[in-house]
């Protein structure tokens, strides 16, 4: 397949984080029981009269300012026509000529270097209901809890030229939008939905060939494997000298593949038209600077602050930029616990798995920052080592609690008596003369990691390694002499 | 523009609409009509007037994002001509790809 080159646009669908829906005051919750979030205005009854919620604007005004994007002065919402049993009115509203932004760029970090994609526009709709299906029957099912809760649909240029592109700008995307809180990204509870529209060309060719577009991806991963199917279908097509029908393509995630739409032989024909209901919304200058100033740092901006001011390296700065809530407790710490370097170490290498293997999220966490920091003064004082450091911070992820109370109902306190360690350390230099031999040879290092190992494993892991090394340290140094 | 039956069919198509043979020449007939009555106002000059989409001059009014109860599930299914336990019931979906 080679001299081939794939060309991606993406459309992608973020539900905004509202208490109510776009149009109405019904809640927007995810899981709640079918049909219980519904009211005349989500459900299409004759009469009905849709009231657009700031809240929802507000967060697309942040997500087009933070993709660079001019927002409009004046913007109106249209009515989408077509009949699906998941559409109540038999129209969506959205946006069709008048998008809330346009005009934007986003550059997100691609491959070691970044990469930037125009954003053509970001406008607000409103989400439709669900269909559920069940093979036993013979009819579907519509739940209408989803319609009407508040989306905004990014659209960028075709500029991704392969899969890896396409998932790069996916998890900064999100990275960004839960930054901004404008929505929790969800894909697999469909909070995120993404919709590439696939071509390719010859390789060096400067025209676009004819695209497909592709539904019902459900999960980041399942991204690449779709555009890479659709990939090859379409090259596979072109060189048995077939060609390509625009069409929507479903991805089957179970088979691997993507299948035409069979609904679909009718050309799109949405007859976009104003929407009566709901006059164009005027949005003056000192408002959109007024949702600017109250947006929060965006994470390009917190990565560099935290390598300028905690003096960290560039990859940890990303890591522990990478989410929102983690970079803002790590934040918290640094302010009680000055050696930013070793808080750096205990969030990327210990909190990170920690949290991975409990599934705990940041926000869920029992953690403060004043329990990290104690945590860290015990270490420093040699009250704890590095793996009951650990220890004490899962559990505080957990359950939250005071580390010295941790520390002691479990028995951690270490050992610090030092005529009780000196004991120990004669007798592990006693018992390993090779050792001796090693530090009068130089290999002091070598001689020292040894002698430790054997009298941690003596003392159950409960000595105070600083103790344990100086006195190894004294009375080697001793017998050299002698 | 001319409402040609091939264009009047794909208007019926896309509404869902069926018509008899009598009444499809004459909602044809009708539909060419209303487009020429409103193409009067081709007739003027309007190159300097903002296109209007609402004849309120007035901004939209936003409302706060508090809830407000839902109707509750009996209630709104009441009005559906076919329910099945929490659902409403629909002829069954061929394509599972959502809204096209």
């Amino acid at each position: 397949m080679t001299g081939w080159e794939m060309v991606v646009g993406l459309e992608v669908h973020v539900q905004l984080k509202t208490r109510t829906k776009m149009f109405c005051g019904c809640e927007n919750r995810f899981g709640a029981p079918p049909n219980s979030l519904v009211c005349p205005v989500c459900a299409g009854m004759p009469g009905s009269l849709p009231t657009v919620n700031r809240k929802a604007v507000e967060l697309g005004m942040m997500t087009g300012i933070a993709l660079g994007c001019r927002i409009a002065s004046r913007t109106m919402f249209d009515r989408k026509n077509y009949f699906y049993p998941d559409l109540p009115k038999g129209y969506q509203i959205s946006q069709f000529d008048r998008p809330l932004a346009s005009g934007g760029s986003f550059r997100f970090p691609f491959g070691g270097g970044s990469m930037e994609a125009s954003i053509t526009r970001a406008h607000l709709e409103e989400d439709s209901g669900k269909n559920v299906h069940d093979a036993s029957t013979d009819g579907s099912f519509v739940d209408l809890n989803r319609a009407g809760v508040p989306l905004i649909e990014i659209v960028t240029g075709p500029v991704f030229r392969s899969a890896r592109e396409v998932s790069a700008y996916l998890a900064a995307l999100k990275q960004l939008l839960q930054y901004i809180g404008a929505s929790d990204c969800n894909m697999e509870r469909g909070s995120l939905r993404c919709e590439p529209n696939v071509s390719v060309r010859k390789a060096g060719s400067t025209s676009l060939g004819t695209k497909t577009e592709i539904k019902n991806i459900n999960s980041f991963k399942s991204v690449e494997k779709a555009l890479e199917y659709e990939f090859r279908r379409q090259t596979e097509a072109l060189e048995s000298g077939g060609r390509i029908l625009q069409q929507t393509m479903l991805w089957d995630d179970v088979a691997g593949s993507t299948a035409p739409m069979r609904s679909k032989e009718e050309a799109h024909d949405y007859r976009y038209f104003p929407e009566p209901d709901i006059p164009p919304l005027e949005i003056a200058a000192d408002w959109v600077e007024r949702v600017r100033a109250s947006m929060p740092e965006l994470p390009d901006a917190r990565k560099r602050r935290f390598v300028e001011s905690f003096g960290l390296r560039e990859y940890d700065a990303a890591v522990l930029t990478a989410s929102r809530d983690f970079s803002s407790l790590f934040e918290e710490c640094a302010r009680l616990w000055p050696n930013r370097r070793r808080l750096c170490s205990l969030f990327i290498t210990d909190l990170l798995s920690i949290l991975a293997d409990e599934k705990i999220e940041v926000c869920d966490s029992r953690l403060s920052a004043q329990s990290v920091a104690s945590l860290l003064r015990m270490e420093e004082e040699g009250a704890v080592g590095k793996n009951q450091v650990r220890e004490i911070l899962a559990e505080l992820a957990k359950a939250g609690g005071d580390p010295p109370a941790i520390a002691a109902s479990r028995g951690m306190v270490q050992l610090r008596d030092e005529d009780e360690i000196g004991a120990l350390v004669t007798k592990a230099i006693a018992e390993s003369p090779e050792s001796v031999a090693d530090f009068r040879a130089g290999r002091g290092k070598r001689a020292i990691g040894f002698l430790m190992g054997n009298v941690v494993r003596a003392m159950n892991g409960k000595g105070d390694p600083k103790i344990i090394r100086r006195l190894l340290v004294e009375k080697l140094e001793n017998q050299s002499r002698s | 523009m001319e409402i040609d039956d091939e264009l009047a069919r794909s208007i019926l198509k896309l509404a869902k609409l069926k018509l008899r043979g009598d009444e499809f020449g004459e909602y044809r007939r009708r539909l060419q009509e209303i487009l020429e009555y409103v193409g009067m106002l081709d007739e003027l000059d309007l190159k300097s007037v903002v296109p209007t989409a609402c004849a309120a001059d007035s901004s939209t009014i936003l409302r706060d994002d508090d809830g407000t109860e839902s109707s509750g599930r009996d209630r709104i299914l009441s009005n559906a001509p076919s329910r099945a336990g929490a659902f409403f019931k629909v002829p069954r979906i061929i394509d599972q790809g959502g809204c096209p």
